[in-house]
């Protein structure tokens, strides 16, 4: 009886366990890539700009990996509600790889990827839905 | 009687005193007030030019205050979130040229005063034409200083705005959306875009119909484009099948 219980026990920790892990799981949303290897006299095409529509309620995680072995340039992320800065990776004083949006309203923003200033950059941007 | 004939004349002065107000409020140093007024201008379209025309001849600095979260060249602090204009507004021709540019869907080149110094002789050669920069100075523009370079672009942009208002005082703002989005300037066919898509105020003549034909074809055009910024969304307005576009535009 007592070794049944004990399986029980380990059972329902084991799932609990296998639960959580897969609720905090984050739902990957989308990858993009972004390789400036020269810089033009059109900063437009020193840019990525994608649009994409992001769920009120749902936070999205941005993930930055920087290739600098090539080159030293770091993707800085801004999203754009219209001409409204909404999210970036950026701040005054630090520079960060991953970082968290939480989407207010239902629409289309715009994601917009660059290079400081005069710099070449490799960089994949992988977007998740945290759960 | 003479109630109803002067019913019009009263409208036009009080329109008028609404304009006055506003001009007089997006010369404050206060961006609240600033930025209700540049609303205001914006709704009033051409109406507005005349006295921001005469606004582009005060060569002062007006800093802003009350900015919060505003992100320009001025800006003290960066918060990470906020409006993002990309002009030296505190220069008051530059905050008049900004929306002349905004209700023109023109590039004369006000946006480039504050760019790094690395891209200001790049905006000076491939934007203005050497008989422009010749008016203004007589030495090569590699030889001026940063400062010189700048107020270079500034009084090039006065110069280049008035003279397309000599040209175009009677111009409608339908017809500058049109001419934005088939112009070669990737500046004026971004923002043209980005009108259409964000902007809640209206053009007047812009109608579904005006739209279908005047500038459906450009954005198909423009759908193509490599530049991302202009294709992406010129897409994004071809989508919107239930033209919800205009409609935020209350037309």
């Amino acid at each position: 009886m007592k070794k049944k219980w004990i399986l029980f026990y380990v059972f329902f920790g084991l799932s609990l366990f296998v639960f959580k892990s897969f609720a905090q799981k984050d739902i990957f949303f989308k990858q993009i890539e972004f390789k400036l290897e020269e810089i033009s006299k059109n900063s437009y095409e020193n840019e990525y700009f994608i649009t994409l529509n992001l769920n009120k309620g749902t936070t999205y995680k941005f993930v930055v990996t920087n290739n600098n072995i090539k080159y030293p340039g770091k993707a800085i992320i801004q999203i754009l509600d219209g001409n409204n800065l909404v999210g970036t990776n950026v701040t005054s004083s630090n520079y960060y790889e991953k970082f968290q949006f939480k989407c207010n309203k239902t629409g289309f923003y715009d994601l917009l990827i660059k290079f400081k200033e005069g710099e070449l950059g490799d960089s994949v941007i992988d977007i998740y839905m945290v759960q | 009687m003479l109630v109803l004939l002067a019913g019009p004349f009263i409208q036009t002065i009080l329109c008028q005193a609404n304009l006055d107000q506003a001009i007089k409020n997006f010369e404050s140093n206060d961006w609240v007030l600033v930025s209700e007024a540049r609303t205001t201008l914006e709704e009033a379209g051409m109406d507005a030019l005349p006295a921001l025309f005469s606004l582009l001849k005060e060569d002062k600095i007006v800093k802003l205050t009350n900015t919060g979260d505003l992100i320009y060249p001025g800006a003290v602090r960066f918060y990470g979130h906020g409006e993002i204009i990309d002009y030296d507004i505190d220069q008051l021709p530059v905050r008049a040229g900004w929306l002349i540019e905004k209700i023109t869907f023109q590039n004369f080149g006000f946006s480039y005063i504050h760019d790094l110094e690395i891209n200001l002789v790049n905006h000076i050669k491939y934007h203005f034409s050497s008989s422009e920069i010749e008016q203004f100075i007589s030495k090569p523009v590699n030889s001026l200083s940063i400062d010189e370079q700048r107020e270079l672009i500034k009084d090039l942009s006065v110069y280049n705005a008035q003279n397309w208002w000599k040209d175009n005082a009677s111009a409608d703002r339908l017809d500058c959306l049109e001419s934005a989005l088939s112009s070669k300037d990737d500046k004026r066919q971004v923002d043209a875009l980005q009108y259409l898509r964000t902007s809640t105020v209206p053009v007047e003549g812009l109608t579904k119909e005006a739209y279908n034909k005047k500038l459906l074809p450009q954005i198909k055009k423009l759908a193509g484009d490599q530049t991302k910024r202009i294709s992406e969304q010129a897409k994004y307005i071809l989508n919107d099948k239930t033209y919800e576009f205009l409609k935020i535009k209350g037309l």
